[in-house]
């Protein structure tokens, strides 16, 4: 017997079918769900959803949101939440390379909260990207 | 001749606007479409949303943190703000919402200072001429829907000034959809946000674990809540505008095709008249028609 597992934003409704397991970025960690599991309210956190059925690992990237778990059925709410096939590898380094340029010049603590943000965001990105297609960071042409 | 080449311009003035017109209804259509569908995925996480509070209401209870009361104060600032539109072309969308709006202000009680704001460019320039300046104004995308973002920042924006007691209220003045080029200028009460659990569904036992601080998802919750709910209207907002572009847009790229074919005959027409003239005046010319009986 599987889990039924919804992932949902305000925009639309990302994923909806049966799953074997999921693991969930819980605000207090990493959330293994199985089957049978006891209902469980928790606010999420930036991170990677993983979840598997059979032999597939499907990988969705959520920032930020809620989760509940009824009776073999999962309900994630979340803010936003990508599949790795939406995510633009090229943009989300790019992202990050603003991110981390900005954060080394030391910007007011408003700014630096926004780069950080920015930054979780397009790690977590390329995180689901990585695990959907063979990935290679750029490098700095050879001279 | 002289009408003959009015007629020509005319015609070619018709066709040129003619593509035009089918490129905004089409992309009204498109608009119109995508608010609907939008608003039924909204509604989906707001069902789901509230399917959350039940198992998390005994708690909060338990702690006495819900539905705490607020203290008496002088009565602090409401806020109204009127959706309106950024662009044109949809009939009396604007002067409805912003009559309604003229209305609501003058059958609300004197108690506290008001601030009017008004989204939607159209809607700010009109409560200006009609007197009422809104205190702030933001302009709405011409062509997609609008931003969840922009819902998210100012439905945040305003529960952290009711916490603070700087706004009793926040009232939305929309045109709610009410199906094809059919609308209604409505006020909804945003904030203090009143949520209401959804029933609760499936087996109660045993009760959920609820990592992280129950008010904390709470607050989560409300503000969600408040930040859907702004969105959900603005998108309802937005079906109506678009149906009611679409309509027009409909109606006036079939008086166009009518337009054009009327005057195309009539260019036709003209012109074949044209022809026989001239085969007249080169007949008389050549000797082979004159005068009848000689």
């Amino acid at each position: 017997m599987g889990l039924r597992l919804d992932i949902v934003t305000p925009e639309r409704e990302l994923f909806t079918g049966e799953v074997d397991t999921v693991l969930v970025p819980g605000a207090e960690g990493q959330l293994g769900i199985l089957p049978q599991h006891a209902p469980l309210i928790t606010v999420l956190d930036e991170g990677v959803l993983t979840a598997r059925r059979g032999a597939e690992s499907l990988a969705f990237a959520i920032h930020g949101g809620y989760m509940q778990v009824l009776s073999d059925h999962v309900i994630v709410l979340a803010d936003v939440a990508e599949q790795a096939e939406e995510i633009d590898v090229e943009r989300a380094e790019e992202a990050r390379r603003r991110a981390e340029e900005l954060l080394k010049k030391q910007p007011p603590p408003e700014e630096q909260r926004a780069a950080m943000a920015a930054l979780q965001r397009s790690l977590v990105r390329l995180r689901v990207a990585r695990r959907q297609r063979p990935y290679r960071p750029e490098r700095e042409p050879e001279s | 001749m002289e009408d003959l080449e009015r007629v020509r311009e005319r015609l070619d003035n018709i066709r040129a606007v003619e593509p035009i017109l089918g490129a905004l209804r089409t992309i009204s259509l498109g608009s119109w479409q995508a608010a609907l569908r939008q608003a039924s995925n909204l509604r989906r996480y707001s069902d789901r949303l509230l399917g959350m509070l039940p198992p998390l209401l005994p708690t909060l209870q338990a702690q006495g943190a819900a539905q705490r009361p607020r203290r008496a104060r002088p009565p602090a600032q409401r806020v109204i703000m009127v959706v309106g539109s950024e662009r044109g072309l949809c009939g009396r969308f604007n002067e409805a919402v912003v009559e309604y709006a003229m209305g609501y202000l003058v059958s609300q009680p004197a108690a506290g200072p008001l601030e009017l704001a008004a989204l939607g460019s159209r809607a700010a320039r009109l409560l200006r001429r009609d007197g009422h300046p809104p205190a702030w104004s933001a302009p709405l995308p011409t062509t997609s829907l609008p931003p969840l973002q922009l819902a998210f920042e100012l439905a945040r924006r305003w529960l952290m000034q009711y916490e603070a007691h700087e706004v009793d209220a926040v009232d939305i003045i929309h045109n709610h959809y009410q199906g094809p080029g059919r609308y209604a200028p409505q006020v909804t009460r945003l904030i203090p946000p009143r949520l209401e659990a959804a029933p609760a569904t499936g087996a109660a036992w045993p009760p959920p674990i609820i990592e992280t601080d129950p008010l904390r998802i709470y607050a989560r919750i409300v503000e969600q809540w408040a930040a859907t709910g702004l969105y959900g209207l603005l998108l309802d907002s937005a079906a109506a505008e678009q149906s009611t572009r679409y309509q027009i847009m409909d109606g006036a790229t079939k008086n166009t095709e009518r337009l054009v074919e009327e005057m195309t005959m009539a260019v036709q027409d003209a012109r074949r008249q044209e022809i026989t003239r001239e085969m007249q005046g080169l007949a008389v010319g050549a000797g082979l028609v004159g005068p009848r009986g000689s």
